[in-house]
């Protein structure tokens, strides 16, 4: 019969009980997101605990801090059904793993963009806010005199406010007809009409109309509590604009460009890298040149920070694919996405929305990622993992 | 203007006392209250803090001061470092610092050591997590599966962790493993290859490709087929996880 020794060392006791809920509150807001969902599991106070707005709330300003961004994408491709993943970067640093999660299925609906941790998305009928860890949804108020109409549809939140609006451009197209049938390309853009809806309000509100064009489908970055897009230029003006909308005040405003060579059109999408409004520009020497404003509104603060040079990763080098975009595919950074600089000065880019790809501006090289059933169109956007919602007080 | 070898002293719980330069005793937001509003001669007490702890705590306390007023030679990694091994102790001690960083107000101590507790519980399932701190499971059979199922995505930890990432390799053999079909993904997992289809392609295919890397780069590569199990209703879905070869 072996005896069992009790060593001094040894608790027999609920050690965390040790601590005050204020503590373990702390420690849970340190954990992934997905190990904080896990959590819920170990005891009923640690999943009453999980729903406490101020655990949420920190564990927020963590996931929002780190370096280590995460990302969702959404596919309709291969198997039509709209789904959900997300990729995790914070261990990429000091474990070399990349998390990649398939999410659970909501709805058929369209992802639109990401902020906070809440994702944008809609479907033919109406506009949803949620958060797809939680998997709490809202429907919002649909926009009344333009029902069937969708235009550009951005989702933004100010610090000050704390208040979530989503803004929609809606356009009337002046239809120039051409034999009879209606000739898209030549369409003219009469008005774009501005909606905004401050979520919690009951309706849209209109604010006005917009002298550009915003029917890139780029996503907006989201700086300084203000959405920024670059317009298309239209027939008379052959110049990409960068527009800037405050969120508190709804006004907006036109920002300066950097000077990067006097051509006006080469700047092709706008992001937010650690923190600071930045822009990619392709020139025709097939670089893509990284602008980056270092104090907001001034335009000597733009800065190039990094030219990223010529590279076409190997599977868009499959032969199916070249045939069906053989211009993108041979000048494949006129269509390529810078999505964030990782904590070790790696930079993630996006191909043809096919490709996530790491950049190492060091030694340029560069390395693609793929993983196990990874669709084969996505569309992709920065997302905070969080079990964040609309009432909880971020900052 | 005080001298800057100002000593206070601090007994603990157990009557022992400690003398430490003002420096590094102000470094916790409590004795700083206490000895800004109290009286600076007299000892501070205290209570909540047994000897031992508080030894450990002015070691890392001293440690930093030290390395910010530039008295020590010591770089942002070695000091990383150092904290580090300042959180390898067991289980009862660790809680014990937590407690005391959190009365005596020292930030930084409170991070260090909640973000270790944090370290402990990540990547662990429930069940391991409960054996590690010894936590009782309160929640009845329905009840945790009720929940389990409603995160079933979060819990899934076989779907899909893994690190995927393809040198971009002059090898033509590499890059045709990538590029050949879609259905195909080229993994690098330590010195193995492994070629796997994807989940609808695997109910015809009774093994797996994996190719391993020969010690010597001139012999050619040595092509394993491994039996799949259970193949059951025809869809195997395939999980690995892997550490990245940076």
């Amino acid at each position: 019969m072996s005896k069992l020794v009790k060593t001094s060392e040894q608790q027999t006791s609920n050690i965390m009980e040790k601590l005050p809920q204020e503590i373990i509150l702390v420690i849970l807001s340190r954990l992934p997101s997905t190990s904080l969902l896990q959590s819920m599991l170990v005891c009923r106070a640690w999943r009453r605990l999980t729903r406490d707005p101020l655990l949420v709330a920190t564990h927020f300003s963590h996931m929002a801090d780190k370096d280590g961004p995460s990302f969702i994408f959404q596919s309709n491709r291969p198997s039509s059904s709209y789904q959900l993943f997300f990729i995790d970067f914070s261990d990429f640093h000091s474990q070399g793993k990349v998390m990649f999660k398939k999410l659970p299925h909501l709805m058929s609906i369209y992802l639109l963009d990401s902020c906070n941790g809440l994702l944008c998305m809609r479907d033919a009928r109406w506009i949803y806010i949620c958060n797809p860890f939680t998997r709490v949804y809202l429907q919002l108020p649909k926009l009344v005199n333009y029902p069937a109409q969708v235009g550009h549809i951005a989702f933004g939140f100010h610090q000050t406010t704390k208040q979530y609006k989503v803004i929609q451009v809606v356009y009337l197209r002046q239809q120039v007809l051409l034999g009879g049938r209606i000739n898209v390309a030549t369409s003219t853009l009469v008005q774009s009409q501005v909606h905004v809806l401050t979520i919690g309000d009951p309706s849209w509100r209109h604010i006005g109309t917009l002298p550009y064009d915003l029917a890139r489908p780029i996503p907006k970055a989201l700086v300084n509590g203000r959405l920024h897009w670059l317009s298309k230029p239209n027939n008379d003006n052959t110049a990409s604009i960068l527009i800037s909308f405050d969120l508190e005040t709804e006004q907006f405003q036109e920002m300066a460009k950097p000077d990067c060579c006097g051509s006006n059109r080469c700047f092709h999408h706008l992001m937010v890298l650690r923190g600071f409004l930045s822009a990619g520009a392709y020139h025709d020497n097939d670089e893509l040149e990284v602008w980056v404003m270092k104090e907001y509104g001034i335009k000597e603060s733009w800065i190039k920070e990094f030219t990223i040079g010529n590279h076409l990763p190997p599977t868009l080098q499959q032969n199916d694919l070249l045939h069906f975009n053989m211009a993108k595919a041979r000048f494949p950074n006129s269509s390529v996405r810078v999505l964030c600089i990782l904590r070790n000065d790696e930079i993630l880019l996006e191909y043809l929305n096919r490709v996530v790809v790491v950049f190492d501006p060091r030694h340029g090289t560069f390395k693609e990622l793929t993983f196990d059933a990874m669709p084969h169109w996505y569309k992709l956007v920065v997302h905070v993992g969080s079990l964040n919602w609309i009432h909880i007080p971020v900052c | 203007m005080g001298s800057t070898s100002t000593k206070i002293k601090l007994r603990t719980s157990d009557q022992k006392v400690f003398e430490v330069e003002k420096a590094v005793a102000v470094q916790s937001q409590t004795i700083k209250y206490i000895y800004e509003n109290g009286c600076p001669d007299s000892v501070i007490h205290v209570h909540s803090v047994s000897g031992d702890i508080l030894s450990k705590i002015l070691d890392y306390c001293k440690k930093h001061v030290n390395s910010a007023a530039g008295k020590e030679d010591i770089s942002p990694e070695e000091l990383y470092e150092w904290d580090a091994n300042f959180v390898k102790v067991d289980q009862n001690t660790l809680f014990d610092l937590i407690l005391a960083a959190n009365c005596l107000k020292i930030e930084s101590l409170l991070d260090l050591t909640c973000q270790t507790v944090a370290n402990m519980i990540k990547g662990k399932r429930p069940e391991e997590i409960r054996t590690t701190f010894n936590i009782k499971n309160d929640y009845t059979i329905e009840a945790e599966e009720a929940v389990r199922r409603e995160n079933k995505w979060a819990f899934d930890m076989l779907g899909g962790v893994g690190t995927m990432v393809i040198e971009e390799l002059a090898d033509d053999t590499m890059s045709k493993c990538v590029t050949n079909t879609k259905s195909r993904v080229c993994v690098i997992a330590a010195n193995q290859i492994v070629m796997m289809r994807s989940i609808s392609k695997l109910a015809n295919k009774k093994s797996i490709d994996v190719y391993k890397q020969p010690q010597n780069p001139t012999t050619p590569r040595i092509k394993e087929s491994v039996k799949q199990r259970n193949v059951g209703t025809g869809f195997i879905e395939l999980f690995f996880h892997f550490k990245c070869k940076m």
